[in-house]
């Protein structure tokens, strides 16, 4: 295992960690009935935003100075990883704005649904891209090859 | 996952030149040993540059060590 794998599997890790978090998150929210407008429930809503926002901030550090690892097939694939993963955004948000179309037709949605929306289009991107990196060193990719 | 229509002679070359390792030839040619082990197998075309490196770290023209498979025209 390279040092490109290792880190993607890393990446891994924090990112459906992350997805753990934001899933309590939402759960605390949900049984906790917290409301923005009420002061003590804000600052918690805050902390909870706070402790979504870790996983990314060591995504970001893992990435830092990637370009020092890699060699070109690693970059390669990393590209590719990271279309497969942009994809898969573009889905994963269209899928979710259908469902709410089904849902809720004329009704509205909490205010703390986009940023947790956002996160979870974040999460998704991470995943997505570390699996199809992690497949493609696997099973070797058509890399190279149109 | 389809191997690459890039063929090489690579192996060959490393046995004829001092048993070279794919280490060693990683090394000159600026890449990971992995990039050269999913070259032999024709799992991954390199690029041009890193073709050209290859070919001169043993030496040789280019078409001596990668073939292309696809339809001749």
């Amino acid at each position: 295992m390279n040092k490109a794998q290792k880190r993607t599997w890393l990446k891994l890790a924090v990112s459906v960690a992350g997805l753990l978090v934001m899933a309590g998150a939402l759960t605390m929210i949900k049984i906790n009935d917290l409301d923005m407008a009420d002061e003590a429930d804000h600052t918690a809503l805050r902390l909870l935003g706070l402790l979504c926002t870790i996983p990314l901030i060591l995504v970001v550090i893992l990435n830092w100075g990637w370009k020092k690892i890699y060699d070109e097939r690693d970059m390669h694939i990393e590209r590719r990883s990271l279309i497969i993963g942009s994809t898969a955004v573009f889905v994963f948000l269209g899928g979710v704005v259908m469902i709410l179309i089904v849902i809720k037709p004329l009704g509205s949605i909490n205010v703390y649904f986009l940023p947790s929306l956002v996160y979870l289009a974040c999460f998704v991107l991470i995943l997505v891209s570390s699996v199809a990196t992690l497949v493609q060193y696997g099973w070797g990719g058509k890399d190279g090859e149109k | 996952m389809a191997k690459s229509k890039v063929t090489n002679q690579i192996r060959r070359l490393r046995f004829e030149n001092g048993e070279m390792t794919q280490q060693q030839l990683a090394d000159a040619a600026g890449v990971t040993r992995q990039t050269i082990i999913a070259i032999e197998a024709s799992k991954y075309a390199p690029s041009l540059t890193l073709a050209f490196k290859i070919a001169q770290v043993f030496a040789v023209s280019i078409e001596n060590v990668f073939q292309y498979q696809g339809k001749s025209f």
